[in-house]
């Protein structure tokens, strides 16, 4: 039984701070504005998703300077294609999608499985300051099994896991930005987590 | 279990303290965007800048022609904006900050370091005001009847006078950047923000104005009846910029004392790698560690939120308040972590958020003992 429901999500918001999606009718007059040119809009619009869109990519590239790279690229090629974009759409999950997709094309060669873990171990990535006290104590024993077991998720499992949890997208959000069916997001995230019991249950 | 392993994967999300976008990124964005819309392209047009030079070439050779001032205006799509004229020159309204529309007042100690730039303090300053309403905040500075505005831009300094034929412009440097003045009946300027847009932006005062790059700032002076006025306040800014220092106002808490005991160094029973690390902060019943984050998030209700960790050595909850240390009250939330959540001792997350930028003094209370820690409120750097 999934019990993600709002209480955890809302939580995970707040505390990985970052703004709740949702498409209410000032983002709704911003993505208006914006399509018809309006660059302070389009600004105010990414202010507001900026941080989910940076971390997405973040959690993708493992890189400071990578993740900024794609993030830009992402907001600058959802500019061009906002012409086509809905605007009741939810824009947030839509930056999410373009960033995750221009993460994925800077991880060339790259090790597929190397990010959860090399950020639960604190080690430096790229510019990155040395870990704090609170990312040492949430970096636990238990939250490195869970991470480590994670990472060993293949890439289809990883990003559904992420979306839900890592990045509080809600079911049609993690459709939209993973470009699968909402139905599939439910299937997969079911399959996921039972690959990941396994993985968990193969750890210990 | 399914839930439980749904939990652990939230908590273990909350655990992954990814950094904050780099500041800037949503500027470096803007001015990589193509100089029309969306919709009527497909393709990365020139830079920003160009743009930028383009319309000042217009400026210098255009704005003298009245006619020619529509044709400028088609040019910034700002084709709608209403030209406001004033016919003569106005008092200084009674309760500038309101009237002139400069935002909140804040204490001069802490104009400084309001805004997400560092403004220039010059000599004579009354009140000072922090706007929202360009990004990175807009400073505004009161000196007998003269207003100062500075406000963060990335280019040449980009004013254009709205106004009929008796508008007299000058481009000229000022402290060793370009800059234009105002001179004849005082309308609308257009300008430049930090993120590439140009706006329209009313002229406050009656009086001649002189804008000028300074820096990463744009500064902009109201009020003055000659330019000979207008540059020697200007001098002044060039050489009061060490005048005040960054802590000024403010003793930011340092960190001191020992790590906390091992019963602090654990979440929720698994032990805290390290303890050895610098900048703890405590008073033998509750730590937290130092420097706090200067990362901001403004909350739907307008608060400036941040994330904070506590160590907690005793049983109980962590409550905490606070206060800027200077000037008026302000509102406060704390939503700290139960211990039902985090274990009876030891780490604790909490998110603070906070009235207004500026310098304030918190309270946190454990086990009947306070540790007051002294911080500064950055503007919001993310949405």
């Amino acid at each position: 039984m999934l019990v993600t429901g709002s209480v955890m999500d809302d939580a995970s918001a707040r505390m990985s701070g970052l703004s709740t999606g949702g498409t209410d009718l000032d983002e709704r007059r911003l993505i208006a504005a914006a399509k018809a040119g309006d660059r302070q809009a389009y600004s105010q619009l990414l202010e507001r998703h900026q941080a989910i869109a940076f971390r997405a990519a973040y959690f993708i590239t493992g890189s400071l300077a990578d993740a900024e790279d794609a993030t830009q690229d992402a907001c600058v090629k959802a500019w061009l294609a906002l012409g086509r974009f809905r605007a009741d759409a939810p824009f947030r999950p839509w930056l999410v999608r373009i960033a995750l997709n221009e993460a994925r094309n800077r991880r060339r060669g790259a090790a597929r499985r190397a990010w959860l873990a090399l950020r639960l171990t604190g080690e430096p990535q790229g510019t990155q300051a040395a870990a704090s006290a609170e990312s040492e104590a949430l970096a636990g024993e238990e939250r490195a099994l869970l991470a480590a077991a994670v990472g060993r998720l293949r890439e289809d499992d990883q990003l559904v896991i992420a979306a839900r949890y890592f990045l509080s997208l809600s079911e049609s959000e993690t459709a939209v930005a993973l470009s699968i069916r909402r139905g599939t997001v439910k299937s997969r995230l079911s399959r996921a987590l039972d690959r990941l019991r396994s993985e968990l249950g193969d750890a210990r | 279990m399914s839930a439980d392993l749904e939990q652990r994967l939230v908590a273990l999300g909350i655990a992954l303290d990814t950094p904050a976008p780099p500041e800037g990124m949503i500027s470096a964005v803007i001015a990589r965007l193509p100089a029309r819309g969306p919709a009527r392209t497909r393709r990365i047009l020139r830079p920003l800048a160009i743009a930028f030079a383009t319309l000042l070439l217009l400026a210098g050779v255009a704005m003298a022609l009245p006619t020619s001032r529509h044709a400028i205006l088609r040019v910034l799509g700002l084709r709608g904006v209403a030209i406001e004229r004033v016919p003569r020159l106005p008092p200084l309204p009674p309760g500038p900050g309101a009237r002139l529309g400069l935002g909140e007042r804040i204490p001069l100690s802490e104009a400084r370091h309001a805004a997400a730039f560092t403004a220039v303090i010059p000599p004579g300053v009354t009140a000072a005001y922090l706007e929202h309403d360009l990004p990175g905040g807009r400073i505004s500075l009161l000196a007998g009847r003269l207003l100062i505005m500075e406000f963060r831009g990335t280019g040449v300094p980009f004013a254009f006078k709205l106004a009929g034929p008796g508008t007299h412009i000058k481009m000229l440097r000022v402290n060793g950047g370009p800059g234009v003045y105002l001179s004849g009946a005082p309308h609308q300027l257009l300008v430049q923000t930090s993120n590439g847009e140009v706006v329209a932006d009313h002229v406050r005062l009656a009086g001649n104005v002189l804008v000028w790059q300074q820096g990463p700032v744009t500064v902009r002076i109201e009020g003055t009846h000659s330019l000979g006025q207008a540059l020697a306040v200007a001098h002044s800014m060039s050489t009061s910029t060490s005048v005040t220092t960054a802590s000024a106002g403010c003793p930011i808490t340092k960190p001191k004392g020992p790590p906390p005991p091992a019963n602090a160094l654990q979440n929720g029973g698994t032990p805290i790698a390290k303890g050895s690390q610098p900048g703890w902060y405590g008073n033998g019943a509750l730590w937290t560690n130092l420097p706090w984050s200067t990362q901001f998030i403004r909350t739907p209700s307008g608060l400036l939120s941040t994330k904070i960790p506590w160590f907690r050595a005793r049983m109980g909850r962590i409550t905490v308040d606070a206060r800027p240390l200077h000037g008026r009250p302000a509102r406060f939330t704390a939503d700290v972590g139960e211990p039902a959540s985090y274990g009876r001792t030891g780490f604790s997350p909490s998110i603070l958020a906070f009235g207004r930028t500026g310098c304030w003094v918190v309270h946190a209370h454990l086990a009947g003992k306070a540790l007051d820690i002294v911080f500064r409120v950055y503007p919001a750097t993310t949405g």
